[in-house]
């Protein structure tokens, strides 16, 4: 069953559409990436589908609930989350604090998913107290990755996760994603590491000028001639 | 020159309690509240209404706490002037500032309604109570004690400094350990994040305002206590109001508090040197340093 359903979506800024006519979908427990040059409106795509930008034409569904136009702190709360590529944690805050606001709006108890959340980036643990702004990107990254875990929810955004990492943190980055995904999370992730992430995805989604001119499973994308040459970088 | 430090510490205190509130707004709402300074004069006339109007009606005693200028009318219209002025603040940011930011209005816009609230404050006080000076106990004398060092200072001031400092740290403690307060440093950090977070921005902005407009009521009516009331007493803040929240770096609340003192004592220790009136000139110098060599602050914050 189709988790995440886009539906020709066209969307932009002003008089300006970057995206034409997108439809894309992330079945449960799925790993799907979305690849493409610079300016695609890879991002955009995420922003529409989490109401960050409200599209002209076009509808997103969450579950057979239609989205489309929600405010984001209503889409939250019905399960999805989303890790904005950059200023994605309050930098004045603790580390601790970060993921407390993560779940600002559960009025349950929460130190369970607390602590699930510090074996899953056991690094953060010994740095509960830090502030945030005085942490490396790559752990900001987690910080901010774990803030958006905290209300449980069924589907992960991801805006470039590993941008502007080093490569070693990219991988490991990578590799909390797979792990994030084996708790049931289903995950859409845009990424300019094009390669790697088609590596651990089911499936990916090739947008180019804002129009999808590719979709099939990871495995078949990485081995595709074509796409290897224009957007893997040979 | 001990003295004009004590001194500038107790002006610093109640710019204190004006800059706080700037800052807050400022971290959320990113503009420049230009009306600030006017709800303290609110504040201090809300007071002086109830301390020489209501509560004389109601026959609550006008004798004094031991050598303070004051007793339990003060105290009780301290509270409430406090009460006051945060309505007043969230009013004057739901019938004003709220339906600009909805229609997407710049920050120069903002900052130029708020100029415009600011003189309908003043005038109001002007229609209301008249353009002359007035204090709480006219005629009243203020013995000052003497402290080593040769300090006079007086068991008002001694006040004014404490409930300042008890004020920021309540507030401290609530900002730091209150689930609404994580989320009000949170919005001051990034508010977009904190609405894709799912904090209900509206109930931070409607606090924000709250929080700031009591602080800057209660600054109002501790300038009265200490000085005298004007209406054109905030206006005169809001110069030493936006260099002390810039020193501290703006959104930056302890940097607000630090700002300020630094502010007040730099402000005193002026007229050493010159005319008392060139101490808005010496808070305009201030600003006017920071602002070229560290313009995020020297705590840092938003620049």
């Amino acid at each position: 069953m189709s988790l995440l359903e886009v539906k020709d979506i066209i969307a932009g800024y002003g008089e300006t559409d970057i995206l034409n006519n997108v439809s894309i979908e992330l079945l449960e427990k799925e790993i799907v990436s979305i690849i493409g040059p610079n300016g695609a409106g890879k991002s955009t795509l995420l922003k529409t589908i989490f109401g960050l930008l409200t599209p002209k034409k076009g509808s997103v569904k969450l579950q057979n609930d239609v989205i489309t136009g929600l405010s984001p702190d209503r889409i939250v709360r019905k399960g999805m989350g989303y890790v904005p590529q950059v200023e994605n944690v309050f930098p004045s805050l603790t580390v601790h604090e970060n993921l407390e606001m993560g779940a600002f709006i559960r009025t349950d108890d929460y130190r369970d998913k607390l602590n699930e959340i510090y074996t899953l980036f056991p690094i953060l643990l010994d740095r509960k107290t830090d502030k945030v702004g005085k942490l490396s990107g790559g752990m900001r990254q987690m910080v901010a990755m774990g803030r958006a875990l905290m209300l449980d929810p069924k589907v992960l955004l991801l805006d470039e996760p590993t941008a502007s990492l080093s490569p070693l943190l990219v991988g490991m980055i990578f590799e909390k994603i797979i792990d994030i995904n084996k708790t049931g999370v289903a995950m859409m992730i845009v990424e300019q590491n094009a390669r790697e992430a088609l590596k651990i995805s089911d499936r990916g989604y090739v947008l180019v000028t804002g129009r999808k001119v590719f979709e099939d499973n990871g495995k078949a994308l990485l081995e595709n001639e074509e796409i290897g040459k224009l957007y893997l970088g040979g | 020159m001990a003295e004009l430090f004590v001194y500038g510490i107790v002006l610093g205190s109640i710019i204190a309690l004006g800059s706080i509130g700037l800052t807050l707004v400022y971290g959320i709402l990113r503009f420049a509240n230009f009306a600030h300074g006017d709800l303290m004069t609110a504040g201090a006339y809300v007071a002086l209404f109830l301390v020489t109007g209501l509560f004389s009606w109601l026959g609550i005693s006008d004798a004094n706490f031991g050598s303070l200028s004051f007793g339990w009318r003060m105290a009780l219209a301290i509270p409430i002037s406090m009460i006051a002025i945060a309505m007043l603040a969230i009013l004057l940011d739901r019938i004003l500032f709220q339906p600009l930011r909805r229609k997407k209005s710049g920050s120069v816009i903002l900052a130029m309604s708020a100029l415009g609230a600011s003189f309908i404050i003043q005038m109001m006080v002007l229609i209301l109570w008249g353009a002359d000076s007035l204090f709480y106990k006219p005629g009243v004398l203020r013995p000052a004690l003497m402290l080593p060092l040769g300090i006079k200072i007086r068991p008002d001031q001694i006040f004014i400094v404490l409930i300042v400092f008890i004020s920021f740290a309540t507030l401290h403690l609530f900002l730091k350990y209150t689930r609404m307060g994580k989320a009000m440093r949170a919005t001051a950090d990034n508010p977009e994040l904190a609405r894709v977070t799912g904090i209900d921005t509206k109930k931070i902005i409607l606090w924000t305002w709250g929080i700031g407009g009591a602080m800057a009521g209660m600054g109002g009516v501790l300038y009265g206590i200490d000085v005298q009331l004007h209406p054109l007493m905030g206006w005169g803040f809001l110069l030493p109001l936006f260099a002390a929240t810039i020193l501290g770096g703006i959104g930056n609340m302890y940097g607000a508090l630090i700002g300020a003192l630094v502010m007040g004592v730099a402000q005193q220790i002026s007229t050493a040197y010159l005319l008392p009136t060139y101490k808005p000139g010496v808070a305009f110098i201030i600003m006017i340093l920071i602002l070229l060599i560290r313009p995020q602050g020297i705590f840092g914050g938003r620049s």
